[in-house]
């Protein structure tokens, strides 16, 4: 309908001040007949509570937890995505929206890859080093070391001899590794490390200093945390196999098989309990997660529920 | 169909003929994703319909561009939406089924208070979503913010009455 008298600021305001008159808790029913009176006095005001009324529906569709953590989260997503932004722009950088957003820190490191990408850099003295999906690095080379910080995310290292002999490590946030002439892969993520080396040998150190300095020798893995040490491990064969964009599966249960390849896509990946104990062997391609998730009906009793593509279950069929 | 309406659409068709190809170009640079570019240069095109304005323009690309921007940045904010709710939901103990049809409506509703909380300060946003989501009272929410109960009012009202001047009846 057509309104004649477009509602001014006033008029809303003191909606909006009624409004919190009432819900407030000393409100009594003087007030309540003041409101009344209010609302009789102009058709105006009762537009304007009516709007107000609508507001309420509209909020009142919402689950307060959920909306709540919701909103919540993707303004301070969109506020970290929004300082890079102006970053890039400030420094004509590459102009590309970064959709798969991290926190700040991880944003401005030196070299990242997104959700599901993969990437080989050669450093300056010539040492290949290797990201996997959704991984920062920071690279700081200065006259007597060569270091790498992991900021999250997993890598690959590959040393190359250096002129100057300056020592290679990798510091991750729990603790820091010496490359000694050396072939090793490094994964950070929810505050343990783990290295394991496919050439030679690294040392391994805590990030508090206490605690021993372990060496790690090829076919050897070791876990660490910021104050603890793990022993040492037969290493996983197929620790690298992500270098050459495959997953490898030895008698894996699916719903590890599934948490390893979620790391690789956006959005939510899901198992459900009922098939997470099946068992899973098998070489697969990184390039195309939903071709594998496809591929899995062909072998187990199970299927690939998709509501969107941020959003894929595995269910029993 | 008016003749304002066919000559419209006539103006519309000539933009689309001479400028679609470049505004898909200039969104793919901005997305890196051929798809997402097609698609959001599309709903330009739609826009540009829907507007109904005069479409002589001296600067056709600097308008398509203006109106691709925009729904870049919607569809920028409505997929960290998108995403933050799906972690939401995942993160909850009791999983919730939600149908997809259910989910988009969530989404809007959520697009819809998301914007129209835009532009108000953070200490009145966070009143704003204490009383009205949380449900907490005006005592309440003071208590935890440890100011008064006539600030937190007003800082409630100030976050109403915004609301309401974006709303349309």
């Amino acid at each position: 309908m057509a309104n004649p008298h477009p509602l001014d600021h006033a008029t809303l305001e003191a909606a909006a001040r009624w409004y919190v008159d009432l819900r407030d808790e000393a409100s009594d029913a003087a007030v309540c007949a003041a409101h009344q009176r209010w609302l009789e006095h102009d058709p105006r005001h009762r537009q304007a509570w009516e709007r107000l009324a609508r507001l309420q529906d509209k909020i009142g569709q919402i689950n307060p937890a959920i909306g709540r953590s919701t909103l919540t989260s993707a303004r301070a997503r969109r506020r970290d995505v929004l300082k890079v932004l102006s970053i890039l722009l400030v420094a004509g950088g590459a102009g590309t929206l970064a959709w798969n957003t991290t926190a700040l820190p991880t944003l401005m490191a030196d070299q990242r890859t997104a959700t599901g990408e993969r990437r080989r850099v050669r450093l300056d003295d010539g040492t290949q080093l290797q990201l996997n999906t959704a991984t920062a690095v920071d690279v700081r080379y200065s006259e007597r070391l060569r270091e790498v910080r992991l900021l999250r995310g997993e890598i690959q290292i590959e040393t190359a001899r250096d002129p100057h002999a300056r020592p290679f490590i990798v510091h991750t946030a729990e603790g820091s590794i010496r490359a000694l002439g050396t072939r090793f892969v490094v994964r950070s993520e929810a505050g343990r490390s783990e290295v394991s080396v496919q050439e030679h040998a690294v040392e391994v150190r805590m990030s508090n200093l206490s605690g021993p300095v372990v060496r790690v020798d090829a076919g050897q893995q070791l876990g660490f945390r910021q104050d603890s040490i793990e022993t040492l491990q037969p290493a996983n064969p197929q620790a690298d196999a992500w270098t050459r964009d495959m997953l490898v599966a030895d008698d894996w249960r699916l719903g590890d098989f599934i948490a390893q390849l979620q790391r690789y896509r956006s959005g939510h990946l899901g198992c459900d309990p009922a098939v997470a104990a099946l068992r899973i062997s098998g070489a697969f391609h990184l390039g195309n997660t939903d071709t594998v998730l496809d591929n899995l009906t062909s072998t187990l009793p199970v299927r690939i529920r998709r509501f969107s593509r941020y959003w894929v279950s595995v269910e029993p069929v | 169909m008016s003749s304002a309406d066919l000559s419209l659409q006539h103006s519309v068709h000539r933009l689309y003929e001479d400028h679609h190809g470049w505004l898909c170009g200039w969104l793919r640079k901005r997305l890196g994703c051929v798809d997402h570019a097609a698609d959001l240069a599309q709903d330009t095109f739609i826009r540009v319909l829907t507007q109904r304005k005069n479409l002589e323009l001296r600067e056709p690309r600097a308008y398509l561009s203006s109106i691709a921007r925009s729904l870049m940045i919607d569809s920028f904010r409505r997929r960290v939406l998108e995403q933050a709710y799906l972690q939401t939901l995942a993160a909850i103990p009791e999983p919730v089924a939600v149908s997809p049809e259910t989910r988009e409506l969530i989404i809007e509703t959520l697009m819809a208070i998301d914007r129209l909380l835009d532009g108000l300060g953070e200490r009145t946003r966070e009143i704003f979503l204490l009383a009205q989501l949380d449900g907490l009272s005006y005592v309440e929410i003071g208590r935890r913010l440890q100011v008064s109960v006539n600030t937190v009012k007003k800082h409630a009202v100030r976050a109403l009455t915004h609301c309401l001047l974006l709303i349309e009846d």
